[in-house]
């Protein structure tokens, strides 16, 4: 086969959105190989570095890419995510290899089928590089440091003393240091959110129901998503365009399909966007504020009307735990009843998942009525407004040695949008939207978009006139322009 | 032989030998004033968490027509 020449330019290759990657590809700039094993060979070299790959596929990629450059030859072209090379956490199911969920009891578990989020992005003919580390189980039980991974401590592109966050670590950190374009995660309670504001990508975590679960570690039936965690908000659209749909095999299933088309909500301005000042003024610690307030007066300008907005007042926190405790207590009853749980990494966990089973039907019961009030306390909530914008997180990430800091900061008695945000919007199964909106001491933080359930493209809408009017999403690690 | 000390006496001197006192211990490599706990004694613990969060619903009042969100749909 006649060697091709790589045309473009390979030192801004690895953040290049997938738009741009399909337009090198369509162009013959680049074939479908050689950028397959660009990103594979990055991900082999440096994603241990970062402890994010669980296992690389690259040697099956290649193949694909084949497939793909004789397609692009013969004009065949089918979509955006064609030749674009991906991975996924190590929580989906990829046929005939080891699918851990990131736990030693479960490193030579094997599944014979392909999740179905898989085989819709393999059927889109995106390129399955490998599949990335990940909190263990993830984060069942409670975790107490950043080493609760079969990989060990994901660590962030951004600085490795750093965590990535987690529990889709090695999806954040893959897309945060350029060795995937995009990447798959899932999310109970925060896995999505969390470690793409911490690695300073985007991260989209769709509606319940809306992405087949088939193939996924089930945590928690009634609250698990899986999500995409990729360069910008559009990219995160153009995947989900592909990874969403019904699926008989998944109970939880929407039946519903998404057609991203951010053009119907080009003109933001009569809409309504849910806030609090006291969210970006007093609640992150003190180093973060200045760049919170920069983000907040970038979203003034967006178009839509400012509302001051309060989140109901609930136990978010008690209701969400035992809802994910109690369903992971049977979801992993045998490992917790034959002591498998002992051979965990993180002691937390193991307490936490062995304790989980003493909740009792009516705990259980109990917060899934209360949840029902929630659900229509948000109802009323985005009756009034179409977006809630608050930080994603307030603090730094945690240090990836050592235990983390359990120390409560002093955070304000007055709340406004962000206390319980990320728990109240799980258990409603609202989709939710971060992007990068600033650096602090050369680290990320972000901003988040809730919205109502199956409000994707309007998330999404919001997302992508940010990241028109700012750069952070474009920022590289060990690059950070002023 | 026994020495008399005033209590005045003796506040004024362990005011000066408390920062001598206090160079001594630092110098004393830290010992962890708090055992770790024991596998028993953690579990005990985790479970007090999950007393906690079934406490803290039990005291939410929830109407009584309030089913819980069995069929789950967003």
């Amino acid at each position: 086969m006649r060697k091709q020449k790589i045309t473009v330019d390979e030192s801004t290759l690895p953040f290049a959105t997938i738009s741009e990657l399909g337009n090198a590809l369509r162009q013959h700039q680049i074939s479908c190989v050689e950028l397959t094993k660009f990103f594979g060979e990055r991900l082999e070299t440096q994603g241990p570095e970062y402890n994010a790959l669980a296992l690389s596929l690259l040697k099956d990629a290649k193949k694909a890419a084949k497939d793909v450059d004789w397609e692009l030859k013969h004009d065949r072209i089918r979509g955006p995510l064609q030749g674009i090379p991906f991975a996924v956490k190590d929580l989906l199911s990829v046929a005939d290899y080891p699918t851990t969920w990131g736990a030693k009891p479960f490193a030579n578990q094997v599944f014979d089928f392909d999740a179905t989020a898989v085989r819709k992005l393999k059927g889109a003919k995106g390129i399955l590089l490998g599949k990335l580390a990940m909190v263990e189980l993830a984060g069942g039980g409670g975790y107490t440091s950043a080493s609760a991974s079969l990989q060990g401590p994901t660590r962030n592109p951004w600085n490795k003393q750093y965590w990535a966050g987690g529990s889709s670590s090695g999806s954040a950190a893959a897309v945060g240091a350029g060795l995937v374009p995009y990447a798959l995660g899932s999310e109970t309670s925060g896995s999505i959110m969390t470690p793409a504001c911490y690695c300073g990508v985007s991260g989209l975590r769709p509606t319940y129901g809306l992405v087949s679960r088939y193939g996924a570690m089930a945590l928690s039936w009634t609250l698990d998503k899986i999500g995409v965690l990729a360069r910008s908000a559009e990219d995160c659209g153009l995947v989900l365009h592909e990874l969403a749909g019904g699926d008989d095999q998944d109970p939880g299933s929407a039946q519903k399909s998404f057609y991203y088309s951010p053009q119907y909500y080009g003109d933001l301005n009569n809409l309504k966007i849910g806030y609090a000042e006291i969210d970006f003024a007093e609640w992150p610690s003190e180093p973060l504020r200045p760049a919170f307030a920069q983000a907040l007066g970038v979203v003034k300008t967006l178009g839509p009307q400012m509302v001051q907005t309060q989140l109901p007042n609930f136990a978010y926190g008690p209701v969400i735990s035992c809802i994910i405790d109690s369903e992971a207590a049977s979801t992993f009853e045998d490992l917790i009843r034959t002591g498998g749980v002992d051979q965990l990494a993180d002691q937390g966990q193991i307490d936490g998942l062995k304790a989980s089973v003493n909740y009792s039907a009516v705990d259980y019961l109990k917060a899934m009525r209360v949840r029902t009030q929630i659900q229509a306390a948000f109802r009323e909530l985005f009756a009034n407004v179409d977006f809630l914008v608050a930080p994603t997180k307030l603090d730094f990430p945690d240090k990836a040695d050592g235990p983390f800091d359990d120390t409560t900061p002093k955070r304000p008695d007055v709340k406004g949008v962000f206390a319980g945000l990320v728990q109240a919007s799980n258990l409603c199964g609202s989709p939710a939207l971060t992007v990068p909106c600033g650096f602090v001491n050369g680290l990320p933080i972000g901003l988040q978009i809730v919205g109502r359930p199956f409000s994707e493209n309007r998330i999404l809408a919001l997302g992508v006139e940010f990241q028109k009017r700012t750069n952070f999403h474009k920022q590289q690690p060990g690059k950070i322009l002023t | 032989m026994s020495i008399r000390v005033s209590r005045r006496r003796w506040v004024i001197l362990m005011g000066a030998t408390a920062p001598l006192l206090a160079q001594s211990t630092a110098q004393i490599p830290p010992v962890s004033a708090v055992p770790a706990p024991t596998p028993e004694q953690r579990l005990d613990k985790a479970k007090a968490d999950v007393r906690e969060v079934s406490d803290k619903l039990a005291a939410i009042t929830v109407p009584m027509a309030t089913e819980p969100s069995f069929k789950f749909v967003a």
